[in-house]
């Protein structure tokens, strides 16, 4: 028997609806949006732009600012490198991002010091929520851009993007929020129009891996200064050639059709799930990283006093499948840099793991996981 | 609201304050009224949906098409095994 499933930050399971989807413009409807001369071409462009559709209706942005990527990662480089020539041009050369951005942030951020780009990086408090404050004091005329993240994919805190549209109303600064975490999860705060930017993935909420896509709202009738980071074809208004992958597109799209229409059943039984969590890990002593009342209901990063995270890993892994940090770094073994900006230090690093679930999750046999983890401790069951 | 009822809502509402032609509407009345016959094509029915929320007469005119056409509907109509006489 398979372990439970708890970790959804990582990759979601695909839900049937998406896959069956998939399936019919990958086997059956396998024409080029791009040739809608023939009933073929014409029915995958179509259906390509009812999935563009469906992505617009959950930020509410019009269907012609999205743009389809490989994922969150593109959508992030396609933003950050893409402004690199708008930025050179004017002078305006101030980047702002926070600590506990995702790597396919921090790393195309960095790259742009190379080109002379000036990089300030907003600290988060102990409770993994960044620090508004420090934004204002940082903001000035040549800011280009401002990149937060939507929810933290490693403690699932909710950023307070309403709190920073308020600091951006009268600057000039393009915000962009990756929003691989929190797209379909949380609707209202990227909602706020003045958001310019929106990186969304495809498998974090139900859909296929290798898809995403970029939110690039219009200001003042205009959309933000991109350039391409790749050349051939002109797909996606330019800004992303090559030939649209329809089958994932589609299973984009359906996946954020069934969010907008599942969204409070699905954020109930993620509730319900988290309770009996920490009901379950209660007794244990756990220590929570982030403000449980600001995060997803379907995240918890947590320490096991006396339980180093990869034993932790190795000795449920029949029980309970999850990580110790972000999928994108799980795999080394540097401690997270998200938990060090929080404050976090010493053997609560090493003991940190992080548990996400969905309304897909099964039902997990938590007196026997309190048992290993006790043993584990050297205590008795 | 199932697709269907939707499609009757926004067919009617288009014909009378929008630009769908009144020569169309009973092909997309027979889908919205009949669901029986295509719920296994209902993810055609969704994109003709679309299509009449977003028809435009002029859809094919100027650089980027961000609406849909007659013809565009012609082919949603097709696949759901609608043909008409014209169009033969």
């Amino acid at each position: 028997m398979m372990p439970a499933y708890l970790d959804c930050n990582a990759t979601t399971p695909v839900e049937k609806e998406v896959a069956r989807e998939v399936h019919r413009f990958l086997v059956e409807e396998f024409g080029n949006p791009a040739s809608p001369v023939h009933m073929y071409g014409t029915i995958a462009r179509m259906a390509v732009e009812k999935a563009r559709r469906d992505v617009a209706a959950l930020v509410e942005a019009q269907p012609d600012e999205v743009i389809f990527t490989s994922g969150a990662t593109e959508s992030n480089n396609l933003v950050l490198l893409g402004f690199a020539e708008a930025g050179l041009n004017s002078g305006r050369t101030h980047i702002i991002c926070s600590a506990i951005e995702h790597k396919a942030v921090l790393e195309p951020v960095e790259s742009l010091k190379g080109l002379g780009f000036k990089v300030t990086i907003l600290p988060v408090d102990e409770n993994g929520v960044v620090c508004v404050e420090a934004l204002a004091e940082a903001i000035r005329p040549e800011t280009l851009c401002v990149s937060i993240m939507h929810v933290n994919n490693e403690t699932g805190v909710v950023q307070p993007l309403d709190e920073v549209v308020k600091i951006l109303d009268e600057h000039h600064a393009w915000l962009h929020v990756d929003a691989a975490q929190g797209f379909g999860k949380e609707l209202e705060l990227l909602r706020l129009s003045r958001i310019d930017l929106i990186s969304i993935s495809g498998h974090k909420i139900f859909g296929p891996k290798g898809v995403g896509a970029l939110v690039r709202r219009r200001r003042d009738d205009e959309y933000p200064p991109l350039k391409p980071l790749m050349l051939g074809g002109g797909q996606e208004q330019g800004l992303r050639p090559g030939t649209l992958a329809a089958h994932s597109i589609v299973g984009l799209g359906t996946a954020a059709r069934i969010a907008l229409r599942d969204y409070d059943a699905r954020r109930e039984a993620c509730l319900t799930f988290k309770n009996e969590l920490l009901d379950a890990l209660g007794s244990l002593e756990v220590v929570v990283h982030g403000d449980l009342q600001r995060t997803l209901p379907n995240t918890i990063n947590l320490s096991i006093p006396g339980v180093e995270a990869h034993s932790a890993l190795s000795s449920l892994k029949n029980l309970i499948a999850f990580s110790n940090g972000s999928a994108c770094t799980a795999h080394t073994q540097e401690p997270s840099h998200v938990l060090q900006a929080m404050g976090v230090k010493g053997r609560l690093l090493d003991e940190a793991i992080r548990l996400s679930w969905c309304h897909l999750t099964d039902k997990v046999d938590w007196p026997q996981v309190c048992s290993v983890i006790r043993k584990l401790r050297g205590g008795s069951e | 609201m199932s697709v269907f009822e939707r499609l009757a809502k926004a067919t009617l509402r288009e014909n009378q304050n929008g630009e769908i032609p009144d020569y169309i509407v009973p092909h997309l009345l027979e889908v919205a009224q009949h669901s029986e016959n295509y719920t296994d094509r209902e993810w055609v029915v969704e994109i003709l949906l679309m299509q009449v929320e977003d028809y435009d007469t002029y859809a094919e005119s100027g650089c980027c098409k961000t609406a849909f056409s007659i013809e565009d509907i012609y082919t949603s109509l097709a696949r759901l095994g609608i043909k008409m006489d014209f169009w033969a």
